[in-house]
């Protein structure tokens, strides 16, 4: 399954942890109140977070505040009931260190689960 | 980007773990400080950033194109002063400007973005071609500026 395929919204709402767990991309699927129930293995193994310290944690808060801004958590506030699938480069601060990326944001009123989806460029930005 | 090391399989040691919960803590207190941190070569290369500085920064097309961030090159876009100054600088160590204002281009700005940032860059002492950079944003002072002007008798 693709970063970019056009349906996949939806097919990650049904999909298993395990099936989540083989994509090649970070996945963070987090509820209304921000809380993150989804977090596949792969953002894991790239932001070097523990699945099971991560599950439960906000999102925006706990996690990962550097995307509390108006580029990434406001944009899932100005969706609100409407539906949200955009994909926008980014500049993660991992430890610090500038990272390029591409991210998707997906939301839909009637899912109970938003997307956060990391893909990471191959070349290394330092 | 590099993949970061996967967790340790042998067990840690108590030291070890504090360590690694040490710096967890000062991640998380530089992660959520109010101010965008840079550090960066004399040439503008950077090395470290926190997650303000990416928000600060955005609007002058940070997240745009590809390979490594040069803040001289995403400064330009407002204004070149910085580059200016810092070329010539002539001491190692130092302040090389204090809350130094520039002006972002409003054209493509989001509503919640930055109008102003001050600029605060110093040398480093003790160390080589390291340019430390601290941003604020100083919208609020200019949107104040700009409503007391329009108070003013004609």
């Amino acid at each position: 399954m693709p970063f970019d395929s056009p349906h996949l919204f939806d097919t990650l709402c049904g999909m298993s942890s395990a099936e989540l767990d083989d994509l090649p991309f970070g996945v963070i699927g987090f509820d209304a109140q921000g809380l993150i129930q989804r977090y596949n293995a792969h953002e894991a193994r790239m932001a070097n977070f523990e699945v099971a310290t991560v599950m439960g944690q906000h999102v925006f808060v706990e996690l990962a505040p550097c995307l509390n801004n108006y580029l990434v958590a406001g944009r899932f506030e100005e969706a609100q009931d409407q539906a949200l699938d955009e994909t926008l480069p980014y500049v993660l601060s991992f430890r610090m260190r500038p990272t390029r990326v591409q991210m998707r944001l997906l939301c839909s009123p009637d899912q109970p689960l938003r997307f956060i989806l990391v893909q990471r460029q191959t070349s290394s930005t330092s | 980007m590099t993949a970061e090391s996967a967790l340790p399989d042998q067990p840690e040691s108590a030291s070890e773990a504090e360590l690694r919960a040490e710096l967890r803590s000062l991640m998380q207190f530089v992660h959520l400080a109010p101010v965008g941190l840079i550090q960066s070569r004399i040439d503008g290369r950077i090395s470290l950033m926190n997650p303000m500085a990416t928000q600060l920064l955005a609007p002058l097309g940070l997240t745009d194109g590809q390979g490594a961030l040069n803040l001289f090159d995403i400064l330009d876009k407002a204004s070149p002063d910085l580059r200016t100054l810092v070329q010539t600088f002539k001491r190692t160590t130092g302040v090389i400007c204090d809350h130094y204002r520039i002006l972002m281009p409003e054209a493509q700005a989001a509503l919640d973005a930055p109008v102003a940032l001050g600029i605060t860059a110093l040398m480093l002492p003790g160390t080589l071609d390291c340019l430390m950079v601290v941003l604020t944003d100083e919208s609020a002072h200019i949107k104040l500026q700009r409503m007391k002007a329009s108070w003013a008798p004609t």
